[in-house]
């Protein structure tokens, strides 16, 4: 008697935590409809926590993302949908919680953990989702594995995505740069393919053009097609993202096309006070090998100070830095406007580098993230709010740390590449100063040589263009169209070897 | 600021220019003038094959016996960069003697000859503008504006007046006698501001030159408005008047008909086969498109 009584009352407080438990769902719900998503999300929130009955979790756990993300708290909101992407197929809004999982992975421009979610995830019940966003989640995950280096896998996803997705313009990209690697002209074709995409369903086509022309720019070099190289080079707008390696990469096409005074335009335009903090040692380099063709000695060590003077010191700061080994997630902080621990050049470069700017736009948002639930009197002090703050924290460290790393292999790699030219510039300064000895050796005539060569003015373009001499004065809607003219000091013979 | 010519007009004087020997370095290179660093600068927009229509405030810069201001209009269309074939309208709405004539014929019965006299009330141009001379400003810190001065001819037709009385006259007021359409050169220099790719801002001086040389007024010659005074003057009608002569375009019978022949009179006593040069100023705006 005493058991059943027992068993009476149990079900009796089951009943009543039931009935409060519907009742909280239901005022959470009204509220969504009514647009109080705070006061809807704690109510989720609640549910979601306590629930005795799975369907109301389930529908909890759901809502309680979407209030998130109708409140702008997009990192609170993709955690809520990866739970129930985690639950499985069973959940009953496994596939709502994937969409609107892209949908913030896409508006944050999230690189990082909405595709590795994503990723982890997949598996063939994904072909029931929408075909838009199945084909959105292969392009991420086809952009990952490219850059993970699993290129069969990354072919494998792109054929997922079909050409009326919005994703296709991207994924082609990706596609032209695998076939960069086994079949160039294939690249070539789909890169000009990216190039006559137009229309406003393709997300950041604009900024995927400019990397699609440099990428081009680079297959047709790769294939040698020097002229075309640099035409493509070319197309990209002056003082964009990537400006400053399509002009020096550009240069090398030009001095391999036998057009040296094209190539110093460009590396003029790089060294010009407008472009003074890109960073691009090996540009020097370049202005010093093409002086040195031409004999022109005295231009070559003009070079090499300059190149002493502006990137040895930084080769030290960067080695300084990293000897210094400071905790890997602070890292990205050097890179924020501002902080002046590094060099403004490799400061800049780093700022300009995609997956960097994806980075630290994350960590930023999470910050605002937290600063608005904080701000948020009701919510900061509810269960949820705390949750949330804890999350973010979480979140935030593990991403500062990725970033970290990220960010110091980068300053690695920069340090490297100055000592490497570094070395090269040993051999350059050996080589001149062999030349010049052969030059007294031989009692050349350097100046009848020089004499002898007129400078003509380059020829003009039939119409669309403006001449104008440079003067030393550099005028910032001029940068990029200079060229040179450049006599040749060497020696017949020198011409000849 | 920085300006340079045409290239293509000036490209036999410029284009050859050899390196100037200068100081020499220590080793190797006597010559440091290797190099020439040159600006092939891609226009940002282009006018050839666009039209241009402009509008203009006008007003004459040489007034000694005349004033003139109005306004005109024009469309262009530029052939190239730098060369533009251009139609023109002009009308002058204010087209009089100037003060000092009006005091030299009240006070001194002194009246300017008909050449030095007459009035231009519109004209229509057909001709050629050249931009031989291309700059650019850096204004503000950064923002470039573009500069041209051009030149233009063109050949066209004159609508002109007289002034037949002055305006101090208090039987007839200002009064003019039509004198007609003539043949008209004109010759312009000015400037051009590329404040964008469609507005442009123009100053122009620009002379308008033609015939001083009138024989008749109203259609009437000297021998007619002698006839027209006197018979006025006695309040009846000119008989035996050239064919086209208009008697009552010299205002209503009596003392205003005989007054407005005897002013063309006077006018048309001394023709001079001078050539006008009427120097105009204009400002104004054009629109690219």
């Amino acid at each position: 008697m005493a058991l059943l009584r027992g068993i009476l009352a149990a079900a009796l407080i089951a009943f009543a935590a039931g009935a409060q438990e519907i009742d909280v769902l239901n005022k959470a719900i009204e509220d969504y409809n009514d647009g109080k998503n705070q006061r809807a999300a704690i109510g989720f929130y609640q549910v979601e926590e306590t629930a005795t009955v799975e369907d109301n979790r389930f529908k909890a756990e759901y809502y309680l993302a979407q209030s998130l993300n109708k409140l702008g708290l997009g990192f609170g909101s993709f955690f809520y949908y990866g739970q129930i992407i985690k639950a499985g197929p069973a959940h009953p809004y496994y596939y709502k919680a994937i969409e609107g999982a892209v949908a913030v992975t896409e508006q944050y421009h999230d690189e990082v953990l909405g595709p590795n979610v994503l990723n982890k995830a997949y598996n063939d019940q994904f072909g029931r989702l929408p075909p838009e966003v199945l084909a959105k989640i292969n392009s991420y995950i086809a952009l990952l594995g490219y850059r993970a280096g699993k290129y069969e896998e990354a072919e494998q996803f792109l054929r997922g995505v079909p050409p009326e997705s919005g994703a296709y313009a991207q994924a082609q990209y990706v596609s032209g740069l695998l076939q960069q690697r086994k079949n160039p002209e294939q690249a070539v074709a789909i890169f000009k393919g990216v190039l006559g995409f137009d229309g406003a369903k393709y997300r950041d086509l604009a900024d995927l053009k400019e990397l699609t022309h440099l990428a081009l720019g680079r297959t047709l070099y790769g294939l040698q097609r020097f002229t075309e190289a640099s035409a493509e080079y070319e197309q990209l707008p002056r003082f964009s993202r990537h400006w400053d390696e399509a002009l020096f990469e550009g240069a090398y096409a030009d001095l391999l096309a036998d057009d040296p005074g094209a190539a110093l335009g460009k590396l003029h335009s790089l060294h010009s006070p407008h472009l003074s903090d890109e960073f691009v040692p090996e540009s020097f380099n370049l202005t010093a090998i093409i002086y040195h063709q031409h004999c022109l000695y005295p231009q070559v060590r003009e070079v090499i100070a300059d190149f002493n003077h502006e990137y040895v010191p930084m080769k030290e700061q960067l080695k300084g830095i990293l000897d210094a080994n400071p905790p890997i997630e602070t890292y990205w902080q050097m890179v924020a406007p501002g902080d002046a621990r590094l060099p403004s050049a490799v400061q800049h470069h780093l700022q300009k580098n995609e997956r960097v700017e994806a980075m630290i736009g994350y960590l930023e948002r999470l910050d605002q993230e937290a600063q608005k639930v904080s701000n948020d009197g009701e919510l900061s002090r509810s269960p949820l709010g705390t949750d949330l703050l804890d999350l973010i924290s979480k979140q935030k460290a593990l991403m500062a740390q990725v970033a970290g790393k990220f960010i110091k292999g980068r300053l690695a790699d920069m340090a490297h590449l100055i000592e490497v030219l570094d070395g090269d510039k040993e051999i350059i300064g050996f080589e001149t100063t062999k030349g010049e000895k052969e030059m007294l050796e031989t009692s050349f005539n350097v100046q009848g040589h020089l004499k002898s060569q007129p400078l003509y003015r380059p020829i003009m373009p039939a119409t669309g263009h403006e001449y104008w001499p440079f003067d030393g004065e550099y005028w910032p809607d001029e940068i990029g169209y200079y060229t040179y003219t450049l006599k040749d000091a060497c020696a017949a013979k020198k011409k000849e070897d | 600021m920085r300006f340079a010519i045409l290239a293509s007009f000036f490209s036999l004087a410029t284009a050859a220019r050899p390196a100037a020997a200068q100081q020499a370095p220590a080793v190797g290179l006597p010559d440091p003038d290797v190099m020439h660093i040159h600006v092939l600068e891609k226009r940002p927009f282009t006018e050839a094959g666009r039209w241009e229509l402009s509008f203009f405030g006008a007003t004459q810069v040489n007034p000694k016996f005349t004033v003139h201001a109005g306004f005109s209009a024009e469309v262009a269309y530029h052939l190239r960069e730098n060369l533009a074939a251009q139609l023109g309208v002009s009308y002058f709405p204010i087209a009089q003697q100037s003060t000092l004539s009006e005091e030299l014929l009240t006070k001194a019965s002194e009246a300017p000859e008909s050449a030095e006299a007459f009035l231009l009330q519109g004209d229509a141009v057909l001709g050629l503008e050249l931009m031989p001379i291309y700059g650019k400003l850096n204004v503000f810190d950064g923002k470039i504006l573009r500069l041209g001065a051009y030149l233009n001819a063109g050949l066209g037709l004159a609508k002109t007046r007289l002034q037949l009385r002055p305006s101090t006259d208090p039987t007839t007021g200002r009064t003019y006698g039509d004198t007609g359409f003539r043949p008209m050169a004109s010759l312009g220099v000015g400037l051009r501001v590329f404040v964008s790719e469609q507005f442009t801002v123009r100053l122009e001086l620009r002379d308008l030159a033609y015939s001083g040389y009138v024989s008749q007024v109203n259609g009437c010659n000297y021998n007619d408005v002698v006839k027209i005074e006197a018979a006025e003057a006695l309040g009846g009608t000119a008989s035996q008047l050239s064919a086209g002569c208009d008697e009552r375009a010299f205002g209503s019978p009596g003392l205003q008909a005989k007054l407005n022949a005897s002013g063309a009179k006077d006018l048309l006593a001394t023709p001079s086969a001078e050539v006008i040069n009427n120097v105009a100023f204009q400002g104004g705006v054009s629109w690219l498109f």
